[in-house]
């Protein structure tokens, strides 16, 4: 790993750090508090304690060095003399073991003059060593005694020494032993307050750094049980978990948002299929619409020839009326034969009502009138094929027929703010408001076709076509019936009027 | 679209007044440990500078005043000027026991002695020992005239005595019968204690109506101090006694007292210890002549740092007399109370 990268203090990396810091600190300080207590007290008995020791080494050696010349000088024994040279050694090694330092402290002074009285001392003895084996008796003695007189000095002093260590030492053990007992209760407040502080500061921290890890998991575990509503995780840090959490609010975000755009789709999805399903029904409408008119019209074209025969031969008759009406029948079927599936224009409609309105004045013989009103300017106007006759048929079937008085029916085509109206007024029977609705009722259902009327192709599929030619759902936003029974009835087509409709495209037509 | 929303409250690891705690908690410990290190430093270095010499000095006793006043003198001027100082006295006044001192000196191989002397053949040998193995000796209030001692710092006995005269002629205006007691002293030896008295004769001389009636020499201090007194009084016509020892003065004041006699003689005494402040407070002894304690031992150490670094010194220091009586007794307090000369 990088060494640089291994020492960047950064989020988590850093908190963590900074309170292992804070806790070693205060740990280390604490104990080397207490450290540096210990060894406070522990010197302080210690130079009191040596003090002792060294004084006493010396305080033995001298004895020695004494009684070994004693006894050399009075029996010349060589273990005397040798005992006399250790104990000689010794008490060089001792006063160079304590360096003379320069103090102005009463006892170290005493101490000075204490080593060099045993050097003086060890001077004599030597001397008088020397003399013993020049074997000059006089200088000896002389030496010896000398000697014991230093040696006394060095005791004095060595007693005044210890006397006033002792002193020293009890006063210092005493005020010591006072102040290692306030130390101690010092040193346990701050342990325990120390502890605890580092309690308090471990439980702190760690709530610190694991509150939003606790907080994110907790959302994660929402996420995982697919509940996307949760609200935005917040943590007020800014550490590699705050990253995390932007990342994983992010996430919550897109998984949203990703969720809401499938539901878009598949409503357009279902939506086209359901207009397809749509396309389909009207084409199937038609064909049954075909299939109708073909079977109400056996054979339509030999059956038109013969028509057209039988005017051209009333023609050669001379029975104009009879050609005439001939003539217009023929028209009517050739309409009629032309298919459903094409659109026409309202000239063409307005044209086949009137053959029909011929047709019909012959055959009731002047008991129907029909009036026309149309509006020129719409004759250009594209729509369905046979959307009026039907109606005006119906009007003669169920207002006209079987009445008493004459029978008038009105075409009225004309402009209004949105709409082609298209109305037929008649004067007839008028319909109830059962049968009204359920004209009105239609759905564009291919299954509900077979209940037309034998001569033509009814109100209902007239409404059918309609809807799904103009694309509504509603029956009445295409046609409204306005009827009372026994006064007549007004039918009224309404024909959107959205400038150019594009006319639905409908394949396998003839 | 929705976006996230930075969540950017509360920076660092610490809320801040976590951390000002915190901070305050590891500081206090910082310290603590940084003034008790300081503190163990100090108390390890309380010898700054390394004295330049090592003094030896030897008092009368360990118990008077006077030279309690001696050994604070020396002191002061051992801490001004940088040497060390051992003192060694014997509980009471012994001779033998200042020439063992002076031997332990010699063979301990200190810079300099310092001890007061008695002019005998046997001190004087001790000194010239010391003196011939370098060691150079300073003596202080009584000095050994005849030894090679280095310089003698003392008051001039004459002027002492002198001083005691006028103080005695001014108590008693001019007219008095007097009786001397002789210090019990071994070291004042008879040449010191005749130039007192000379000096004491010699300020009467001028004045007639004063008269020596009987020179007492004491054997054993306090207690033949009374007896001597008892003598006086029987006497019945002195009015005046001059002592001239510290010992002396006490106890003549407190057989006066005794004797229910005070205000009836005048006591002239010498040197000063609290039982004759005391004294002259309550007017038993009128007024005391002194030696300057105090400048005698920081001349002692002056002069033997002078003869240390300069291999000479001024044989004679007069250090001076002080009168103390009723009426100066508080600023010689504090005159005397740690105050140099």
């Amino acid at each position: 790993m990088n060494v640089k990268e291994f020492f960047r203090l950064t989020g988590l990396r850093k908190k963590l750090f900074i309170y292992y810091f804070c806790v070693m600190a205060m740990m280390g300080l604490t104990s080397y508090y207490s450290y540096y207590n210990a060894k406070y007290v522990l010197d302080k008995t210690n130079t009191i304690f040596m003090d002792y020791i060294h004084l006493n080494r010396l305080y033995v050696d001298i004895n020695a060095l004494e009684s070994n010349l004693e006894t050399f000088l009075a029996t010349q024994s060589s273990d005397a003399l040798l005992n006399y040279y250790n104990a000689n050694n010794r008490l060089r090694a001792i006063t160079d073991e304590r360096p003379l330092g320069s103090s102005k402290d009463a006892n170290d002074l005493m101490f000075v003059d204490i080593y060099h009285m045993t050097e003086n001392l060890i001077k004599e003895t030597d001397a008088a060593v020397t003399a013993k084996r020049g074997r000059n008796t006089d200088e000896y003695l002389a030496h010896f005694s000398n000697s014991q007189k230093i040696s006394g000095y060095i005791d004095m002093y060595i007693n005044d020494l210890l006397y006033n260590k002792l002193a020293a030492g009890s006063s210092q053990y005493e005020t010591t032993a006072r102040r290692m007992n306030l130390i101690l209760g010092i040193n346990a407040v701050i342990l325990i307050a120390s502890l605890l502080l580092n309690m308090l500061l471990a439980l702190y921290l760690t709530y610190r750094i694991t509150k939003p890890l606790v907080r994110l998991a907790q959302a994660a575990k929402r996420i995982a049980q697919e509940d996307y509503n949760i609200a935005a995780v917040s943590v007020g840090s800014q550490d590699e978990i705050a990253v995390l959490t932007q990342a994983f609010n992010q996430m919550v975000v897109s998984i949203r948002n990703h969720i809401a755009k499938l539901i878009q789709q598949k409503e357009t999805e279902e939506r086209l299929r359901e207009q397809e399903v749509q396309n389909l029904t009207m084409k199937n409408l038609l064909k049954e619409a075909e299939l109708k008119a073909l079977q109400a019209q056996i054979n339509p074209h030999f059956f038109f020839n013969t028509l057209n025969y039988a005017a051209q031969l009333a023609m050669i008759e001379g029975a104009d009326a009879s050609s005439t009406f001939i003539q217009k029948a023929a028209e009517l079927f050739r309409y009629s034969l032309k298919g459903l599936d094409r659109p026409v224009t309202l000239a063409d409609e307005v044209s086949n009502v009137e053959s029909y309105s011929y047709i019909l004045k012959a055959r009731f013989s002047g008991r129907v009138d029909i009036y026309f009103n149309v509006d020129e300017r719409l004759l250009d106007t594209v729509v369905p094929g046979l959307i009026i006759q039907p109606v005006v048929e119906n009007a003669l079937i169920h207002g006209i027929e079987g009445l008493d008085r004459k029978g008038l029916i009105y075409l009225n085509v004309q402009n209004s703010a949105q709409n082609i109206l298209i109305e037929v007024i008649d004067n007839g029977r008028g319909m109830n408001e059962q049968r009204k609705a359920e004209i009105l009722a239609v759905r564009p259902d291919p299954e509900k076709a077979h209940d037309y009327h034998t001569t033509g192709l009814g109100l209902r599929n007239v409404v059918e076509r309609l809807m799904l030619f103009y694309n509504v759902s509603h029956a009445s936003e295409v046609m409204e019936i306005y009827s009372q029974e026994g006064a007549g009835t007004r039918v009224v087509l309404k024909l959107p009027w959205k400038g150019e409709h594009e006319v639905v495209p409908i394949a396998g037509s003839r | 679209m929705e976006t996230v929303k930075h969540a950017n409250q509360g920076h660092g690891v610490l809320r801040p007044k976590v951390r000002v705690w915190l901070l305050a908690a590891l500081l206090l410990l910082t310290i603590l440990n940084i003034a008790l290190f300081y503190a163990r430093q100090r108390e390890n270095h309380v010898a700054e500078k390394p004295p330049q010499y090592h003094f030896y000095m030897i008092l009368q006793n360990s118990v008077d005043p006077f030279w309690q006043d001696v050994r604070r003198g020396a002191q002061d001027a051992a801490k001004t000027l940088n040497v060390a100082i051992e003192f060694r006295a014997p509980q009471f006044n012994n001779s033998e026991e200042e020439q063992k001192y002076i031997d332990i000196a010699t063979l301990s191989r200190v810079d300099g002695i310092i001890t007061p002397a008695v002019n005998n053949p046997d001190f004087i040998k001790l000194i010239n020992q010391a003196t011939a193995q370098g060691i150079p000796v300073i003596t202080i209030e009584n000095d050994a005239k005849d030894s090679q001692r280095q310089a003698f710092i003392g008051s001039n006995s004459f002027m002492l005595g002198a001083e005691a005269g006028k103080l005695l002629n001014d108590a008693v205006q001019g007219k008095a019968r007097v009786a001397v007691i002789m210090s019990s002293e071994l070291e004042k030896d008879a040449l010191t204690q005749n130039m007192i008295m000379n000096g004491f004769s010699s300020t009467l001389k001028d004045a007639p109506g004063i008269q020596v009636i009987k020179v007492y020499t004491p054997k054993m201090e306090i207690l033949s101090t009374e007896e001597i007194t008892q003598a006086v009084l029987r006497q019945g016509d002195i009015n005046a006694v001059f002592c001239l020892d510290a010992i002396n003065t006490v106890g003549v004041a407190q057989s006066i007292v005794d004797f229910n006699k005070v205000g009836k003689i005048t006591v002239i005494g010498y040197g000063i210890t609290p039982e004759i402040k005391n004294y002259i407070e309550k007017g038993v002894i009128h007024g005391t002549v002194v030696g300057n304690p105090y400048t005698i031992g920081y001349y002692g150490v002056k002069s033997m740092l002078e003869v240390k670094q300069n291999r000479t010194t001024s044989s004679v220091t007069d250090t001076g007399v002080q009168i103390v009586d009723k009426a100066n007794m508080t600023s010689y307090e504090m005159q005397n109370s740690g105050g140099k000369p």
